[in-house]
């Protein structure tokens, strides 16, 4: 090749010492420099070795550097090719007078006879001067057939990169090495191992030749764990020379490539035998990540349907190269499996990365490592945490198998895009109907749902239980941002959740309330989080307070402005510190961004009628309500001034959450009483883990401030100790099911039950969601065989209420005699009594309505002849879908819906009363959407995504 | 100082909340109280209950139905047989139209209640049963209460009192019968609570259960669902039935006397407090206030003979100090001769015998289902005008065909007895005043003789 510039034969630098191996005197250099070049420390002799140097040209932009050490070699190559890349690689060759081939192999098959060795180096990779002197010497000495260099890090020369590589039996290499571990020369002896990196690797040329050369198919770092692995099977050995040094530039972790990569290698190497576990495992492993990964951050999904559709789509190729290696291999599967990992080096990066994550969201130490992970259990916040974990999964046990029927609590309908559609302007279908929009609530666990396939007991427990994980957490979260540890901030996350205000909104039935509390502390944690210093975080900051503020609005539209409210009076406490008034201002900027959010619901409900209906009067338990009051006062009084203003700040709260929740005198109703609820439990768990942070707090309250605080924290045990209510029954806090034990038997009754329609009276608190009164008498219309989510909320009176309770009127008046004829017409087959009511007897003397014996509550089913919904003017029943009706198509035959007249009901609509009239030729009569509401529920969901796209974007900024 | 007055915030946002006040209980339930009986012809559908028909190889019943407009007409009657479908017929009366239904048309299987509901109004209904020596019946009932007063009951030899129990719907009845007689309250074995099954009726001998009482008066209360009770009293040939009623201070009886029958007014107290009573007559001549008074005492019924009270027609009307029942009962009086000339002892027995309720109020507008409907017994029509203004009231016929209206003037305080002539196409009649009159209708026949009231239409 010529001599370059600044390269001599033989070493140079003055000898540390010298050595004898075998009859030869070799000169150990600990540390010796060669044109300003730091080298290894290698032996002086130089072996009789022919070596041919191939650079795989995959980063062009280092290939000078690598020519330029390549100069620098003690040890003298006798050929450099650059191999592979495109013209600006044979560009390159041109100019520096290297050969450019077109591949490894092309510089194995054509490499003189003479040459003994093939020395491939990564484009970028900077060896030391004497690191193929290295590699030669002691290759030569192990006899190995695959050397590989001790990998440093270019930008950080102390820093290992690798030394050698173990694999697992997929494939997947394993360094062992720590982050940023430092070359102490731990590693430095030969060893045999798996595989050396791709970035410097001295092959035997007859061997490689044998071996076909590396597999043009694989990525580079794929590629080399094949080789070695081939390498193994016929025989020869692989070592790591940790003396060979050699720099190389940031590697970038392995893409879809080199994934496909192992898997292929995977395939060629392993016997059926073996295969016929492994590539079933990795598959499911590699889904598995895709599932987890995301949680870190990342999104391997893709990667893994790319690596696996490459593979097949190279299957032929793969079972050539197979049939290749099995043919001439040496040795079985148990020399691969010698130095291969125990499990996978996959999940053991997944645990860690883990772990470091949950362990940066717990005070404590900043790392996690596997090591201490015992010790870690065994602290009191991963215990309390996993109680507080297992204290949600049983209380929400029973909300797996869907929402009970009560009150304002009923199981979802069995579409969760019916329910999503009906929210996005379809059909209200609660009583007799309407085009009110539901609430949003209900768009958003219709969306849930849907997600999982329909699966509405799954959806509810997992809207409940995820609120309840989410409350607990965020709580913790919140309350850490003053100090406030784990435990306490754990117990202040239960009493969140299931304290005496949470168990009040769970009698209440305030499911989305429930869903909302869950997110709230979110929202004020968020903003008050360390503000970030590049724009993009900034920008992902407050997309973030927006659509957690979004999840509360969803929940409970009045909450809303809770989180603003509060970060206000928060800032007020601390007027000096810009964190709260930030943090305020964030608040009241993602509040804002929420608002489109509650579309189409916000434009078009009636927003008066929603904050007044019912009343509201909440009644807390005297008891528990005084133990906040001395929990708030003691920890006031005892705490140090920072927790002491907190505690202020959770016991106005609690205060402002219970006056709100009492203002039916002033026009409140049941939606201000669950808010006040809400914040009063919110208020509640503030006071309550302060006041067990305070007692902790040893060395700042002493004294007689110890004996006050000691008070507080009997206070707030028994508040905490309350919320064992909510565990033991096992509903999340909500009230058993008792509309079922009423209504159930429809389901077994003939013909098909949910084509018709139930009355209901009874007791205001006995009959489900809103009702109507018919002279003071509370009723309710519901579906049979058991209303869902969907009726709970009544749309305004319209023409069908109205001519509904001109009937009840009659009956009440005895002016009716067959009162299950009058029924009939509005789709109601049983009349159930399920409370006291002095209606009862009205619906004595009524000569086709029959008592069904037997039932827990006095029945009567009507007699009449079509007690259904939908009805032919032949008398066929139609049979109701949830969002519309289907029977037998009939072109010339009409339909009469019992829904509330709407235009909107098709097909061929004609004016019916108060109901519907449509023609049968379809066999399907459905309502047509309104369409600026799809819309506007469209632009909120994508608002929604867009809102957390960007959030997690500035997250990773 | 901040944390203080955030605590003395919160205090003040706690009083706050503990002294705004509870929202108002909602106000109870606006619901009608219980009707008083007064079965009345409104303008919107209405259904008649008959408990007393019969069809069978000995006797027969008609239905006798009349509108004021034209409607549909459905007739009801349960199968005795549990579970069977009812016997049903429907007829078309066009407006002021009246027709006598024969039951035998519709099924013959002996006794057979049943109903008829009218899709429109006004219109009423009443029931006649006819046999050889019978001659019953009364108007049907319209509303149906959970009390029921029957006075009137007899179980003295040669008088034999049932009581029907019918019940239309298909809720079970649970049903208790209480009873008072001249010596007080009776204890009724075996009635305190009655089951009567949906679509079904009991029969309830009463003789059987508390023989030789001259008056028997009846409560019949429903604990569960409703029946609409009737009260049988049958003489050695003849019967009368009459249906329940209400309490009322004031009872109006257009008719009281057909030929040869002796009247009686039969007066049941159920209240705690002794009623004091005064009877007015109206004869055709006029009026006399007041013509007996008497006492009746709390739970107790009185019979008060009133035959003596005027000559030949007139109507009476009964004014008391509490709620009362009443009924007239008039019956054939023969006297029977024993083997001792001496002996003063005279056994009643007789053969005809009708009865009636009345009406607790005159009304300008009645409808008389059933007048002239039956070709084989005369009809006659009493109107009372207990006001003190003459009357002139318009007489429409109805039935089948056009039939012209007459006008009759009643002069106040009087009663005028119309003996109407048989015309086959005429089964009711529509009475209209300007003022407030009472009126009823008897028949007579070779069989018996029955008193029917008539039925007050809704203003």
């Amino acid at each position: 090749m010529g001599e370059h510039a600044g390269q001599t034969h033989g070493h140079a630098g003055p000898a540390n010492t010298a050595t004898e191996q075998g009859n030869r005197n070799f000169a150990v250099f600990a540390t010796c420099f060669q044109n300003d070049a730091s080298m290894s420390a290698a032996s002086a002799e130089a072996p009789p070795i022919s070596v041919v140097v191939a650079i795989v040209a995959d980063h062009l932009d280092g290939l000078p550097a690598t020519l330029a050490a390549l100069r620098r070699q003690v040890y003298e190559p006798v050929r450099i090719a650059i191999a592979g890349g495109d013209a600006a690689a044979r560009r390159i060759a041109g100019e520096v007078g290297a050969e450019w081939v077109s591949s490894v192999a092309t510089v194995i098959d054509k490499a003189d006879p003479s040459v003994s060795h093939v020395w491939v180096l990564g484009a970028g990779a900077e060896p030391r001067p004497d690191a193929l002197r290295a590699l030669v010497t002691e290759a030569e000495r192990v006899e190995a057939g695959v050397a590989g260099s001790k990998l440093l890090r270019r930008d950080q020369p102390e820093q290992l990169v690798s030394v050698g590589v173990a694999t697992d039996v997929f494939g997947s290499p394993y360094t062992g090495l720590e982050d940023g571990e430092i070359d102490a020369g731990q590693y430095d002896v030969v060893r045999d191992v798996a595989a050396v990196g791709g970035a410097s690797l001295l092959i035997r040329r007859d061997l490689a030749r044998g071996l076909g050369g590396p597999d043009t198919h694989l990525a580079p770092g794929a590629a080399a764990i094949d080789i070695c692995q081939r390498a193994r099977l016929r025989g020869g050995r692989v070592v790591v020379i940790p003396s060979s040094e050699v720099l190389v530039p940031e590697m970038l972790s392995g893409g879809w490539r080199e994934e496909a990569g192992q898997i292929r290698s995977m395939l060629k190497v392993y016997s059926l035998i073996t295969l016929l576990w492994a590539i079933p495992a990795r598959l499911l492993l590699g889904l598995f990540e895709a599932i987890v990964a995301p949680f870190m951050g990342r999104w391997t999904l893709f990667r893994w349907l790319a690596a696996w559709g490459w593979n097949l789509v190279q299957l032929p190729s793969t079972i050539r190269a197979r049939l290749t290696i099995r043919r001439h291999r040496a040795v079985g599967d148990t020399e691969l499996f010698r130095f291969q990992l125990r499990g996978s080096a996959e999940l053991r990066r997944l645990a860690g990365e883990t772990g470091a994550r949950l362990r940066e969201r717990l005070p404590g130490d900043d790392r996690l490592s596997l090591i201490e992970l015992g010790r870690e259990l065994r602290q009191p916040a991963i215990v309390v945490g996993a109680v507080a974990l297992g204290l949600v999964l049983v209380s929400t046990r029973t909300l797996w198998g869907g929402f009970p029927s009560t009150g304002f609590s009923l199981p979802l309908p069995t579409s969760g895009r019916a329910l999503v559609g009906a929210y996005a302007g379809g059909w209200n279908p609660a009583g007799f109907g309407g085009v009110e929009p539901l609430q949003p609530f209900l768009g958003f666990a219709g969306l849930v749902q849907a997600i999982l396939f329909d699966r509405g007991p799954l959806a509810s427990g997992l809207l409940m239980a995820g609120a309840a994980l989410a409350g607990v957490w965020g709580t913790t979260r919140l309350v850490r941002t003053w100090g406030v540890e784990a435990v306490p901030g754990l117990l202040a996350g239960l009493v969140l959740v299931a304290g005496p205000a949470t168990r009040a909104i769970g009698a209440e039935t305030g499911l989305g309330t429930l869903v909302a509390l869950g997110a709230l502390p979110w929202a004020l944690r968020v903003p008050l989080a360390r503000w970030p210093h590049t724009r993009w975080a900034q920008l992902g900051r407050l997309a973030a307070t927006a659509w957690v503020s979004g999840i509360v609005a969803v929940g409970a539209p009045l909450l809303v402005v809770v989180a603003p409210a509060s970060l206000i009076i928060l800032a007020l406490i601390t007027p000096r510190e810009p964190g709260p008034w930030r943090a305020a201002l964030l608040s009241v900027l993602g509040s804002a961004l929420t608002l489109p959010l509650l579309l189409p619901w916000a434009a078009v409900a009636d927003l008066n009628r929603y904050v007044s209906a019912g009343d509201a009067y909440w009644e807390p338990g005297l008891a528990l309500a005084a133990a906040v009051g001395v929990a708030l006062l003691a920890t006031v009084i005892a705490a140090p001034r920072r927790l002491g203003q907190v505690a202020g700040w959770g016991g106005v709260l609690a205060a402002g959450g219970g006056l709100v929740s009492r203002t039916s005198d002033l026009g409140g109703g049941r939606e201000m009483q669950l808010a006040g609820m809400a914040v009063a439990a919110l208020g509640s768990a503030i006071v309550v883990g302060v006041a067990f942070e305070v007692i902790r707090q040893l060395r700042l309250v002493t004294g007689w401030r110890r004996l006050v605080a000691g008070v507080g924290v009997v206070a707030a045990a028994a508040v905490t100790a309350s919320t064992v209510l909510v565990v033991l029954p096992g509903r999340g806090g909500l009230p058993a099911d008792d509309l079922n034990r009423v209504m159930g038997f429809t389901a077994a009754a003939t013909g098909d039950p949910g084509s018709s329609r139930v009355l209901l009276i009874g007791p205001v608190d006995e009959l489900p969601g809103q009702s109507r009164t018919v002279r003071g008498a509370p009723y309710r219309v519901v579906s049979a065989p058991q209303p869902a989510l969907w009726e709970a909320w009544l749309p305004e009176r319209g023409a069908a209420d109205e001519a509904f309770e001109a009937t009840l009127d009659a009956i009440i008046d005895g002016e009716s005699f067959r009162a299950g004829d009058d029924l009939a017409q509005f789709g109601i087959r049983w009349v159930i009594f399920t409370g006291d009511t002095p209606l009862t007897t009205v619906f004595d003397g009524q000569l086709d309505l029959a008592p069904l014996d037997g039932l827990p509550a006095p029945t009567y089913a009507s007699e009449a002849a079509n007690p259904v919904r939908a009805v032919t003017d032949g008398g066929a029943p139609w049979r109701w879908t949830g969002t519309g009706y289907v029977g037998e198509p009939d072109a010339t035959a009409r339909v009469v819906i019992s829904e509330l007249a709407n235009t909107r009901w098709g097909p061929a609509r004609v004016e019916a009363g108060w109901g519907n009239d449509l023609s049968a030729a379809d066999g399907e009569i459905t309502f047509r959407a309104i369409a600026s509401r799809t819309t506007q529920a469209a632009s909120a969901l994508g608002l929604f995504v867009v809102l957390v796209l960007l959030s997690w974007w500035g997250r990773r900024r | 100082m901040r944390r203080l007055l955030l605590v003395v915030v919160a205090g003040a946002l706690s009083a706050g909340a503990a002294l705004l006040p509870a929202p108002p209980a909602p106000p109870p339930p606006d619901l009608p109280v219980a009707a008083v009986i007064g079965d009345i012809a409104g303008a919107q559908r209405s259904v008649w209950y008959c408990p007393w028909m019969s069809a069978g190889a000995e006797r027969d019943s008609y239905l006798m139905l009349a509108a004021a407009r034209s409607l549909e007409v459905e007739v009801t009657l349960p199968s005795p047989i549990p579970n069977e479908e009812a016997d049903q017929a429907r007829l078309t009366l066009a407006d002021e139209g009246a027709e006598a239904l024969e039951v035998a048309s519709i099924v013959r299987r002996g006794d057979a209640p049943g109903f008829a509901e009218f899709d429109n109004g006004p219109a009423a209904a009443s029931a006649l049963v006819v046999a050889d020596t019978v001659l019953a019946g009364d108007r049907c009932t319209g509303a149906v209460p959970k009390l029921w007063h029957l006075p009137g009951g007899t179980t003295q030899p040669e008088r034999t009192t049932t009581l029907r129990l019918f019940n239309p719907f298909p809720e079970p009845a649970k049903v208790s019968v209480g009873g008072f007689s001249e010596f007080g309250e009776v204890g009724l074995v075996g009635l305190t609570s009655i089951d009567v099954a949906g679509r079904s009726w009991q029969d309830i001998n009463l003789n059987e259960i508390v023989p030789l009482l001259d008056d028997l008066a009846l409560t019949v209360s429903s604990q569960e669902g409703l029946v609409i009770p009737s009260l049988v009293v049958a003489a050695a040939g003849d019967e009368a039935t009459w249906p329940g009623v209400g309490l009322s201070t004031t009872w109006e009886f257009p008719v009281v006397r057909q030929t040869g029958l002796v009247p009686s007014l039969v007066i049941s107290n159920p209240g705690d407090v002794e009623a004091g009573i005064e009877i007015d007559v109206f004869t055709e001549d006029g009026a006399v206030t007041a013509a007996r008074t008497a006492k009746v005492p709390a739970g107790r019924p009185v019979r008060i003979a009133i035959d003596d009270l005027a000559g030949r027609f007139f109507g009476v009307r009964l004014r008391s100090t509490a709620p009362i029942a009443a009924v007239v009962v008039a019956e054939d009086v023969v006297p029977d001769v024993g083997e001792d000339e001496g002996d003063e002892t005279a056994a009643l027995a007789s053969t005809r015998i009708a009865g009636t309720v009345g009406s607790t109020e005159p009304v300008r507008r009645w409808l008389l289902a059933g007048p002239g409907g039956l070709s084989t017994a005369t009809s006659t029509m009493w109107l009372l005008n207990s006001h003190i203004e003459p009357v002139t009231i318009s007489l429409q016929p109805l039935g089948s065909g056009a039939h012209p209206a007459d006008k009759i003037r009643v002069e106040a305080g009087t009663v005028r007895r119309i003996v109407l002539s048989q015309q086959t196409s005429v089964a009711g009649y529509l009475l209209e005043a300007a003022t407030p009159f009472s009126a009823a209708w008897s028949i007579e026949s070779g069989a018996g003789a029955a008193f029917v009231a008539g039925v007050s239409v809704d203003e």
